[in-house]
């Protein structure tokens, strides 16, 4: 294998960030200068540093770790932003893997089947397994960080790097260095951080971790031997853990609203399917159809490729759901379900966002009048549109509304009548009759748009229409007024 | 033997209805003789009520049906031939769907692809509210395309408490097809729930296997019937939405074509009523035998393909 190298700009300079094992073994080192590297060693291959892939292949590793725990970081140093390590809060979760030891054996021999060689450590602190994990690895007994840590360097307890120079100035080379001494100084000469690291390495300071995705509120999972790749088969499965899902739901007196399938494929791909729903639920069919539904319309089907070993299935959001007693002649609450059911099938499908109630708005402005609201997240009161008062003549708001009023070329009288004849879309229509002006005035504090005049219109073959006049005539510098169509009548 | 024949027959004719293609007049299952002799005419069956209760008064339209009005718990498409004449058509459709909404409680779900939305919009919460429909009673639904528009309605269709489903399309004869047509009706015999399909822009229709077929086109309105305004002068009002309604297809009575209003004070469909057309001709000073007062309206007698009169001419 020939020695290889990374490197990327820092200062002006081109310096080296990776390196394999035939480039160390060649002498070379982290940091330093191109130039030099490649005189030093003429056959190595030089490959400038893509950091932002780095960052994405990172983020993919936390995701395929979210199969040890659903508790997973990310951890930057501030000075050092492209060295970044996986913070994994394995608390409760080791024994489902036989143990700490055999957790890491697994862990390190699945991601050596990937192409990654790790440094896994775990320990009480995040601080504690981070300098082991630096210092090749392995596991700290409870309790026993203070003792571990004694011989490792000063560096590796996340302080900046001229705390640790000034530090190894005076002599203090070991984290063992720092036990028992006066804090006070060394808050003193090396700032904050240096006291507060040392706390959160040893455990006198909890130090929280920030996990990437919100942890879900309920999980039920399953493992299997051999991996599975038909949706017939994941579907089984997701029955079955729905099952166990309603049972853990149940206990709590819960239901979810935000159910979300993680397929964890043999190759370290993971394939998360959500699923929302308008109203609580538990029952495992209802749960079942809606993620049926999902598969059908992810157009790119799965994409099992050699099949997923792990099949998680989460409720993200719960909400209180009462058990309720059943009687014969409850035809109603039986009638909101039914159609609460069809709009959680019908968002499975398109996405709960596609299927809207239409609220009344208390706005002026035609557009805004009625606003477009997921079904599945209004209430029935909110739906309630105040009873018409009926125009005396026709009807003064059109049937459909166009998405956005289209600019019409039209001939009007002037100043201020009704047009004569406009051409919308290419073709020319008439006015045979029309009613008007109905001024709608925007806010005062919408200053980009003008007083509007509406105008019913119908041309010779009987055909409705909504047009306004965006501005009026005869300004000396103003803008020259516009017409419009913005919506249909019956 | 005579019983074993009369079950036959029964099954026959329960076989036939649900086929749909028994006529009216043979829907009533058939009664023993001597009980039909001994009591005159039959009383209405229990069948025959069950069809009044399901169908929709569509005012002066009623007479095309055998029931006496449009049944409900099927499909019924409604066409435009061009896609501007989405606004005739929507007004049309929603009149009907408004007798619906009246008849039954619950929701209406309305299909719409978006390619459709995007050419003719949405439907209008405040215009709906004018026009006589609740708008918090419709679901919106929007899809990309066609087959997920026809996956939506057959699931909306099954529900059983829904008052109706709207589907939109444009250029139907490209995107229906029987088999689709079939599984929707079913669904719809099945849970009673009416579809009122409505094809933008479709020149020609889809095969389909609908109950009847509607083309509508937008008629001059004129201007609005108010005794204190000049009716003639370039600023009166726009009177109601009028459109003409042919019936091209039908499975449960006759075809034909007429000319309809919207009533949207009384949330019904009227018959046009010739009150605001001029007279064609000036009353003559040596026929004093014509009746003062506006003149009448002919409609001339056309010739159609089927030898079929669809004019509503007078004798």
């Amino acid at each position: 294998m020939r020695p290889r190298a990374l490197y990327h700009q820092e200062a002006n300079a081109y310096r080296l960030c990776g390196l394999n094992t035939p480039a160390r073994t060649a002498g070379l080192l982290l940091g330093s200068g191109l130039a030099d590297a490649r005189a030093r060693v003429p056959e190595l291959l030089c490959q400038e540093a893509d950091h932002q892939a780095e960052q994405a292949l990172l983020e993919s590793l936390a995701d395929w770790c979210d199969r040890y725990t659903p508790l997973v970081g990310l951890h930057h140093l501030g000075w050092r932003k492209e060295d970044a390590s996986l913070l994994l809060d394995i608390s409760g979760c080791a024994h489902l893997f036989g143990g700490e030891e055999a957790l890491l054996e697994d862990m390190q021999q699945r991601l050596l089947t990937q192409g990654f060689h790790s440094s896994v450590a775990i320990a009480d602190t995040i601080g504690a397994a981070w300098a082991l994990a630096h210092y090749g690895g392995g596991i700290i007994p409870r309790g026993k960080q203070a003792e571990r840590l004694a011989p490792l360097p000063m560096a590796l307890l996340r302080i900046a790097p001229d705390a640790v120079d000034g530090m190894a100035q005076v002599g203090l080379n070991k984290i063992g260095d720092l036990y028992g001494r006066q804090r006070a100084a060394f808050t003193r000469r090396y700032g904050q951080d240096v006291m507060q690291r040392y706390d959160q390495a040893l455990g006198a300071v909890a130090e929280p971790l920030s996990p990437r995705r919100p942890p879900p509120a309920f999980v039920t999972e399953r493992r299997f031997f051999d991996p599975i790749s038909r949706e017939d088969d994941i579907l089984l499965v997701c029955e079955e853990l729905s099952e166990q899902l309603a049972t853990q739901l149940e206990k709590k007196g819960e239901g979810g609203r935000l159910f979300e399938l993680a397929l964890f494929r043999v190759d370290g791909a993971v394939r998360r399917v959500r699923v929302g729903t308008g109203n609580p639920v538990r029952t495992p069919a209802l749960v079942v159809r809606l993620f049926r539904e999902k598969l059908k319309s992810l157009h790119d089907a799965l994409e099992a490729g050699y099949g997923y070993d792990l099949l998680r299935l989460q409720a993200m959001q719960v909400q209180a759901c009462n058990a309720v007693q059943t009687s014969l002649n409850e035809n109603r609450l039986q009638a909101s379900c039914a159609v609460a059911e069809l709009i959680d099938n019908l968002g499975a499908r398109f996405g709960l966002d596609a299927i809207n109630h239409m609220l009344p708005c208390d706005n002026h402005m035609p557009e805004l009048a009625s606003e477009l609201a997921p079904a599945a997240l209004v209430h029935e009161s909110a739906t309630f549109w105040a009873e018409a008062t009926l125009p005396e003549a026709g009807l003064t708001r059109p049937l459909r509304l166009l998405e956005q009023p289209e600019p019409v070329e039209a001939l009007a009288m002037v100043p201020e009548g009704p047009p004569l004849r406009f051409r919308w879309r290419k073709a020319l229509y008439e006015v045979a009759r029309s009613e008007g002006p109905e001024r709608i005035c925007p806010p005062w504090w919408c200053e980009d748009s003008g007083a509007r005049d509406y105008f019913r219109i119908e041309d010779q073959d009987g055909r409705r229409f909504w047009l306004f006049r965006e501005g009026v005539f005869g300004l000396e510098n103003g803008p020259q007024p516009r017409w419009f169509l913005q919506g249909v009548f019956g | 033997m005579a019983k074993d024949r009369s079950i036959l027959e029964t099954l026959r004719h329960q076989l036939a209805t649900l086929e749909g293609r028994l006529p009216e007049t043979l829907q009533t299952p058939p009664v023993s003789a001597p009980a039909a002799v001994s009591q005159g005419p039959a009383p209405p069956t229990g069948t025959n009520q069950a069809h009044r209760t399901n169908t929709l008064s569509l005012g002066p339209l009623n007479g095309f049906f055998q029931h006496g009005g449009l049944p409900s718990g099927n499909i019924h498409e409604f066409y435009g031939e061009q896609m501007r004449q989405s606004g005739a058509l929507s007004g049309f459709a929603l009149a009907v769907l408004c007798q619906q909404m009246k008849q039954k409680t619950g929701k209406v779900v309305w299909v719409c692809e978006r390619s459709v939305s995007r050419e003719v919009g949405l439907p209008y919460g405040p215009g709906l509210l004018e026009f006589g429909i609740d708008p918090g009673r419709i679901i919106l639904v929007q899809v990309k395309q066609s087959a997920e528009l026809f996956w939506a309605l057959e699931e909306a269709l099954q529900c059983t408490d829904l008052a109706g489903v709207v589907g939109e399309v444009a250029q139907a004869q490209r995107v229906l097809s029987l088999t689709v047509s079939r599984r929707l009706g079913l669904r719809s015999q099945g849970s009673g729930v009416p579809l009122f399909l409505l094809a933008h822009g479709s020149s020609s229709p889809g095969s389909s296997a609908a109950l009847s077929r509607w083309w509508i086109e937008g008629r001059a309105a004129g201007p609005a019937h108010m005794p204190h305004r000049d009716q003639h002068s370039p600023r009166a009002l726009l009177g109601n939405a009028s459109w003409q309604a042919c019936v091209d297809k039908n499975r449960q009575g006759t075809r034909g074509r007429k000319d309809v209003e919207w009533n949207h004070a009384a949330a019904k469909l009227v018959s046009r009523t010739p009150t605001h057309s001029v007279p064609l001709a000036e009353r003559t000073q040596h026929r004093p035998m014509v009746s003062s007062g506006a003149g009448q309206v002919v409609a001339l007698r056309r010739p159609t393909p089927s030898g079929r009169d669809y004019g509503h001419s007078q004798p």
